[in-house]
């Protein structure tokens, strides 16, 4: 009984979703086939993102809320390499390379407060990619065009600096995903994109292996531990957050390329929220994340993402009530894994308690 | 930082730059103006015949007549083209043809293929012709007292 409790406590978030989405594709009328098609493509597009989220999890830092910073640099290279005309998987690839030095300077930056902030780590990411977003933003709409040139005029906004709200990327539209055109039973699979996610496991798989990997498991189960034991605590914390930042670099021009256009202020934005509510869903927690829960948090997040506008129209009669929902399970599910991670901690803490005190009745 | 590991950093670095630096010539998009126009070449004229087919990199064939041009996206600098005379003249003709990286748009001279001409006159640079104020630009310049039609001197 206890084994069956312990079970549903550790998988609440991914047995909710599920059943939640279990009643709700029924309700929403859309075939099967549709949503295979949609969960292919968006496996594709927006697992890389959430696999970018494992390492500073692994180092103790929680969910890394500055990944955003590594998404804003995938989204210069991106427009650099419009700008210069490059196209097709040579642009694809080129955008990601740009995006490495700028997603690394920014991870140190991003490491180092980090470090400055030890135990707050979350929260410090998010307000710290608000700060970044107006950096980003200073150079995307006035150090473009005025002292970073661009040399193709449409990307310009009308006062002659500044890139436009919009960047379309005709050039590098599905470069990815078109590259190695399979079907199997009539549904459409970007095997590239796969291609390139498996490769981003590989490394994190790797990663764990190596010196530096080890080191980062035993920061994150106790820094004090590990900085005794002779660990540079500080500079794997930050190597973690490096790395983080630039596969989510890398992450955002492949999300980017499958859309075929960049929002160019907003983008960025909700990218870490969506990513990080994904991992959660697929049962991952502020201290523990692998690689099957990423994958299998885009599917129910993604599954939801698809169902709920319809089955919100269906059972409402408003599909933007459904909008509402789904934009509300994003943000619920970060509040509701922090509720139970907080939860599990404190009785956790009570547990050991209630043992010391048996411990100390039995010795006295 | 022991020298091996300073070696090994640097050639990644440079092995970095080095792919970037292929990466941005191998994938630099062109749009090319297949042209049929004649062209006169040390006071040799060469024309196109009436009617072609042509096809770049493997691409459907489109058709073309004279004095003509063909707007085709391309990647990289090096570039193959089939030109059929549908006329019955010329016959098949395949031509590969490089476009310097730096050019965004080039006009592609099909007479000069045919005519067997030296590859440098193959591709131009296509250079726009200067743009005319538009009717709202010129509005915009307008003195508010002027009567329609009168522009200020100084935009």
């Amino acid at each position: 009984m206890k084994k069956i409790r312990l079970f549903l406590i550790e998988n609440a978030v991914v047995i909710l979703f599920t059943t939640l989405i279990a009643a709700a594709i029924p309700v929403s009328g859309l075939s099967w086939r549709f949503l295979a098609q949609e969960i292919l493509f968006r496996l594709g597009r927006n697992t890389f993102l959430v696999v970018a989220l494992i390492l500073p999890i692994m180092a103790g830092m929680g969910l890394n809320f500055g990944m955003v910073l590594g998404a804003m640099a995938g989204q210069i290279g991106l427009i650099l390499v419009t700008d210069w005309g490059v196209v097709g998987l040579p642009g694809v690839l080129l955008a990601m390379i740009l995006s490495m030095p700028i997603s690394a300077i920014l991870g140190v930056l991003c490491g180092s407060i980090m470090n400055l902030a030890k135990g707050r780590e979350m929260v410090t990411g998010f307000i710290l990619a608000f700060f970044m977003n107006g950096l980003y933003m200073a150079f995307v709409l006035y150090a473009m065009g005025s002292i970073v040139p661009v040399m193709n005029s449409e990307l310009l906004l009308s006062r002659g600096y500044g890139i436009r709200n919009v960047v379309g990327l005709e050039g590098v539209r599905q470069a990815l995903d078109n590259l190695i055109p399979l079907r199997i039973a009539g549904l459409r699979v970007p095997v590239f994109n796969y291609l390139i996610i498996a490769m981003g496991c590989v490394f994190i798989v790797w990663l764990r292996g190596t010196k530096l990997g080890q080191d980062m498991r035993a920061v994150g189960q106790d820094r004090a531990v590990a900085g005794a034991s002779g660990i540079p605590v500080e500079r794997t914390r930050l190597v973690a957050i490096v790395l983080s930042t630039m596969l989510a670099g890398i992450g955002q021009v492949i999300f980017l390329q499958n859309l075929g256009t960049i929002n160019t202020t907003s983008s960025h934005e909700q990218i870490g929220m969506f990513s990080i509510a994904a991992l959660l869903i697929g049962g991952a927690s502020v201290t523990k994340a692998s690689i099957p829960n990423a994958i299998l948090g885009v599917i129910l997040f993604h599954l939801l993402f698809l169902v709920s506008p319809m089955a919100g129209k269906n059972l409402i009669g408003s599909g933007i009530l459904g909008e509402y929902f789904r934009q509300f399970v994003s943000y619920g599910v970060i509040a509701l894994a922090l509720v139970l991670y907080e939860w599990k901690r404190v009785a956790q803490e009570q547990e050991e308690r209630e043992h010391l005190r048996g411990v100390a009745g039995g010795s006295a | 930082m022991k020298i091996r590991s300073l070696i090994q950093r640097t050639a990644l670095f440079l092995g970095i730059v080095l792919l970037s630096v292929y990466l941005y010539h191998a994938g630099k998009g062109h749009t090319l103006l297949i042209d049929t126009r004649a062209i006169t070449v040390d006071g040799v004229e060469f024309s196109a015949p009436d009617s072609i087919a042509v096809s770049v990199n493997g691409s459907d064939e489109e058709f073309m007549g004279r004095a003509e041009r063909l707007m085709v996206d391309v990647m990289g600098p090096r570039h193959r083209i089939r030109i059929e005379d549908l006329s019955g003249g010329i016959g098949i003709v395949e031509a590969v043809f490089e476009i310097p990286t730096r050019m965004r748009t080039a006009i592609v001279s099909v007479s000069a293929i045919l005519g067997s001409t030296p590859k440098v006159l193959w591709v131009a640079e296509f250079v726009p012709p200067p743009r005319e104020a538009a009717a709202a630009e010129q509005m915009q310049f307008q003195e508010p007292d002027a009567p329609p039609g009168a522009t200020s001197s100084t935009p």
